[in-house]
């Protein structure tokens, strides 16, 4: 009599694993070596992996599509146990020897090793950033929430770089001491500064040495003259623009193409009044996208 | 469609109960085989029901038994339990040229009749059970932790399978140095 559901035939047992849900899939996998990597074999695919930072404690969300939308929460603690939410109820597991490096571990080899966002809500100190680091070495999103210091945006930013396409700051530290440029700045794919409370304040000066492919900033404070200063040093050509592509800002106040492009030769796109090109000397063309409360400038 | 003896394959089954009315064009009669598990009951079942099974329904192909022929000779499943060559066989009437249900509830709920039946269905080849058996297995472990999976799966904990991994290693090599003995004896 087989009661042992590892001496299932193969087909058989690789169907089973199949029909099995990502949770049921995780706690098989923390049976036993033998069962992990059997785990590893279904055709379950976790859609996303957000990681969340809140002092010394990780939330994991992982996000299924399959028949129905899932998505579980492991909360992991320091020490052997954590908590998974699966529907309306709290579970608790708990694995001797475990600690909080060996559950991210586990889970992160389920998928790997890749997170799609990474949140850093609250962290102890900013030597625990290394630890983080450690825990998650690659990275899609990272995400610096609203309540970080510029010291940790700072050393967080210098250390995630390298591992994400986009970065996403939601905290607004800077000032005179600590100048926004020296974020806008940074070489990294996409840049979002996102902070509805407290708008990030900018000058010509930090436009001119943004360095992203992409930046995107939600909500900006910034003069049209500026903006219309920003746009003549781009028709004059007499400064580089090497990286970004796209140049997008939001803004808190009104604004219209007439007094962003005021003094410039250019011409409405596909007849659209929001839509503007306008073409250097050296045949490089910039489009300007001007919307109510908006601006971009798409660099060709 | 079908009937179960007990006794030895030599019993007579028994008659297919009566078509049902039709209209002016004859039926053609179904034909029916015999198989039987370990108990040896002989189980008869139509051709029709048999189809869901690809291994005995090449076997009839290859075959081409006469009714009397098939009568006098059930395929014997000596690895198969009789209660689950009887399960099996029910199913296969129950679905007899029907398409199959998205999920079938009537499956064993005890772990050891549901693991047999599932090897039991891929021995004959019955795709569609051997689906339902699966997703069942994984069923029993719905919302369970990891501990209660060890236990209801009966999963050999790392130092098991380690200590199964060297018996076997020493097994082996045991076996490999009694084969050197031999082939030296042979030798001389």
């Amino acid at each position: 009599m087989l009661t042992c559901l590892l001496s299932l035939p193969a087909d058989d047992l690789q169907y089973t694993l199949n029909s099995m849900d990502l949770s049921d899939l995780i706690a098989l996998s923390l049976c036993s070596k033998r069962t992990k990597n059997l785990a590893k074999t279904s055709n379950l695919k976790i859609e996303s992996i957000t990681a969340e930072i809140e002092q010394n404690v990780i939330s994991l969300e992982m996000f299924v599509l399959g028949k129905l939308e899932k998505e579980i929460k492991f909360v992991v603690h320091k020490g052997p146990s954590m908590e998974l939410h699966r529907g309306n109820r709290i579970e608790v597991w708990r694995k001797e020897g475990f600690t909080q490096s060996d559950w991210i571990a586990h889970f992160l080899s389920l998928c790997d090793s890749r997170v799609t966002l990474l949140k850093i809500n609250n962290v102890p100190s900013i030597a625990h950033l290394d630890t983080v680091k450690q825990l998650f070495p690659k990275c899609d999103k990272l995400q610096i929430c609203e309540n970080n210091s510029i010291e940790l945006t700072r050393a967080a930013v210098s250390k995630f770089l390298s591992l994400a396409d986009e970065v996403r700051i939601e905290c607004n530290p800077f000032d005179d001491k600590n100048h926004i440029s020296e974020l806008l700045s940074l070489n990294s794919k996409v840049l979002r500064l996102y902070n509805v409370r407290n708008v990030y304040k900018l000058k010509l000066s930090d436009l001119l040495m943004a360095n992203s492919t992409y930046l995107n900033i939600f909500i900006a404070r910034i003069s049209v003259k500026e903006l219309n200063r920003f746009v003549k040093v781009w028709m004059k050509g007499n400064r580089r623009f090497y990286r970004p592509k796209r140049i997008g800002l939001f803004l808190n106040r009104f604004i219209t193409h007439e007094e962003v492009l005021r003094g410039i030769e250019y011409e409405a796109v596909d007849g659209q009044r929001r839509k503007y090109r306008l073409r250097r000397s050296d045949g490089k063309e910039l489009l300007v996208l001007v919307e109510l409360l908006s601006v971009a400038f798409e660099f060709l | 469609m079908s009937s179960t003896e007990q006794g030895t394959s030599s019993a007579a089954p028994a008659e297919p109960t009566t078509a049902p009315e039709s209209a002016a064009a004859p039926e053609v009669p179904e034909s029916f085989y015999y198989v039987h598990g370990k108990d040896k009951v002989v189980h008869k079942v139509s051709a029709g029901a048999l189809q869901h099974s690809a291994l005995i329904h090449g076997m009839i192909s290859n075959l081409g038994y006469t009714e009397e022929q098939a009568k006098a000779n059930p395929f014997p499943f000596e690895n198969i339990d009789g209660d689950i060559l009887q399960m099996v066989v029910d199913w296969c009437n129950q679905h007899k040229g029907k398409p199959t249900p998205p999920e079938d509830t009537n499956l064993p709920k005890q772990k050891e009749k549901l693991f047999d039946l599932v090897l039991a269905v891929n021995y004959l080849e019955i795709k569609e059970l051997l689906t339902y058996c699966c997703k069942q297995v994984a069923m029993m472990v719905k919302g369970k932790s990891p501990e209660e999976i060890r236990e209801i799966w009966m999963i050999p904990t790392d130092a098991e399978d380690e200590a199964a991994e060297k018996e076997a290693k020493k097994r082996a090599g045991k076996e490999a140095a009694g084969e050197t003995a031999a082939a030296a004896g042979d030798a001389k």
